[in-house]
């Protein structure tokens, strides 16, 4: 379904992505990991059309989107929640959501999409007529999931949605990643531990300045010692306060 | 001396209604191109000189030549961003702002080739008269300024917040990439905001410009004073600048009664008081 070829980016004259080639099929659900500045966040700003690849392919159902403008990749079905949150402080739940539908034509099913979007977020339900500078961190990660489904993606792409977040809210926001996936939406996922994205993901890529170091399936990454010694390191440092796989060692064979 | 209270209170509201109209203008630039719009006075003076040009030159009525050169400095904003800004959007934000001063010498110079310096009255069918609303003393140009002036506001109001093309402007405002994310347009909206704020502007310059005189040189002023009340609403809000703009007017207008040749002062007094003490506005709660 989305074909990256040779991907390269640059910021100025720095290299921030060398040569990269990844595939999703449509219904997968691939994990990125990568340390901080690997360039994990570049390579979703160049898919979503917000930082142009300085060279290479980018084909999305058939169609090269590495040129295309974001509006034209969103409509094409390529939804990015990106990394912090960014929403609109001043502007509220309810708007977020119609927002997200901004370049849709169908405008009755829109209303139905947004009740939609509650059934799966009750809490941010509760606060639909507030502002969005005023909700929680977790909240706020839930209105930004929430305001990207409202474009009907098949692929939705998520920069480190659980940055920040209180482990009890992790494990929420996981779920509802999940119960996305389970519908039917591909889901690229970036994240910095492998231990909040390889246990749910099909396939997963590590990125290492700028290149792709290892890929395979995501439990086999799990069972790798440089995966183990690099990515799940963040558990002493008292980020990861739970190991997910102990609780669900059946994610990976969904 | 009380009594005359209400009457500079009144005179205030006027011109800092107008402040306001101005301060929209920059601050919805400033917001969403990132560009302190130094030229931002001289569509007001657009607006005002125009507006003379068409009722006094053209003969036209009053109430033709308003909407008239409103429409004509919107359609020039509009051309501006596409022409200078959009080109310039990838270059440093200095060399934008350089530009800004660039664009506002060129047209307040070309007005002064095209309308001459001297001071000109806008004539209009108002009558001089005065009127009497209980304790204030008006004329029907300054009732009609302070209606379409406030009429607009409300306008401008119900747009940004209550329309849904209004709250992608105001997200475009607030974070731009996650506007572009969900498929508005941010070019048009760069492109519709430099001229929504050039047209304000304008209208400012033709409602108060048949109040007192319109010439070339007026612009400038008007620039600085929209930044004031940029900075006293708190940069980058829009009820900011409408209320910031109203409240500079007012406090011009009170000052005036200790001298009035240190009106203008009041304004900078105010900035830096408000800089030393709450430098995030007066209107940001804390
Ligand atoms: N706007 C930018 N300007 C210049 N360099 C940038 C910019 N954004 C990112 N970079 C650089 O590109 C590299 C990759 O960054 P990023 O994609 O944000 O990594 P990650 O998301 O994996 O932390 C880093 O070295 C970073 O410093
Ligand atoms: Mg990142």
């Amino acid at each position: 379904m989305l074909s990256v070829e040779s991907l390269s980016c640059r910021y100025g004259g720095v290299v921030a992505l060398r040569q990269i080639s990844l595939t999703i099929a449509a219904g997968e659900f691939v994990a990125l990991i990568g340390a901080n500045g690997a360039g994990k966040t570049t390579l979703l700003r160049a898919i979503s059309g917000l930082t142009p690849p300085y060279e290479g392919r980018v084909i999305f159902n058939g169609q090269p989107i590495e040129r295309a403008s974001c509006a034209q990749i969103v409509r094409a079905g390529i939804a990015h929640c990106p990394e912090e949150r960014k929403i609109w402080p001043h502007i509220t739940v309810q708007e977020h959501l119609r927002l997200g539908a901004f370049g849709r034509k169908d405008t009755k099913e829109v209303a139905r999409d947004i009740d939609r979007v509650y059934a799966i977020f009750p809490k941010v339900l509760e606060r639909r007529k507030q502002v969005c500078g005023t909700l929680s961190g977790g909240e706020q990660q839930m209105v930004a999931i929430g305001r990207a489904l409202m474009s009907r993606p098949k692929l939705l792409m998520l920069d480190e949605p659980n940055l920040g977040l209180a482990p009890l809210v992790v494990e929420q926001v996981i779920d509802v990643i999940r119960a996305i996936h389970r519908d039917g939406t591909s889901i690229l996922m970036v994240e910095q531990s492998a231990a909040l994205a390889l246990p749910h993901a099909d396939r997963a890529f590590v990125l290492e300045n700028g290149s792709i170091a290892k890929q395979g399936r995501a439990r086999d990454l799990l069972q790798d010692p440089d995966v183990k010694r690099a990515y799940l390191g963040e558990e002493k440092q008292g980020r990861l306060i739970q190991d997910p796989l102990a609780k669900d060692p059946l994610a990976t064979t969904r | 001396m009380l009594d005359l209270l209400p009457q500079f209170v009144f005179n205030g509201l006027l011109i800092g209604m107008s402040y306001a109209l101005v301060a929209i203008g920059m601050t919805m630039i400033f917001g969403i191109m990132n560009i302190a719009n130094f030229a931002h006075g001289e569509f007001y003076m657009l607006g005002g000189c125009i507006t003379y040009f068409i009722a006094a030159k053209l003969n036209a009525p009053y109430l033709v030549a308003v909407p008239v050169s409103v429409a004509v400095v919107t359609g020039l904003g509009f051309l501006l961003e596409r022409v200078v800004f959009r080109q310039l959007r990838l270059k440093s934000a200095m060399s934008s702002v350089l530009a800004t001063i660039g664009l506002g010498l060129i047209l307040q110079n070309g007005a002064l080739i095209f309308f001459g310096p001297q001071p000109q009255a806008i004539p209009t069918s108002f009558s001089a008269f005065p009127l009497q609303l209980g304790p204030i003393f008006t004329t029907e140009a300054r009732l009609f300024a302070v209606a379409v002036t406030a009429a607009t506001l409300v306008l401008m109001y119900v747009f940004l917040n209550h329309t849904l093309y209004g709250t992608a402007m105001r997200a475009t405002f607030q974070q731009t990439e996650a506007a572009a994310l969900v498929a508005i347009p941010i070019d048009r909206m760069r492109g519709i905001t430099f001229a929504l704020g050039a047209g304000l502007a304008a209208l400012g310059g033709a409602l108060l410009g048949a109040i007192f005189f319109v010439q070339p040189a007026m612009g400038a002023t008007e620039s600085l004073k929209a930044f004031i009340v940029v900075i006293l609403g708190g940069l980058g809000s829009i009820p900011g600048s409408i209320v910031g703009g109203i409240f500079l007017g007012v406090a011009e207008s009170l000052g005036t009664v200790v001298s009035s040749a240190y009106k203008d002062a009041i304004g900078f007094v105010l900035v830096i008081i408000i800089m030393l003490y709450r430098p995030d506005g007066l209107f940001k709660k804390s």
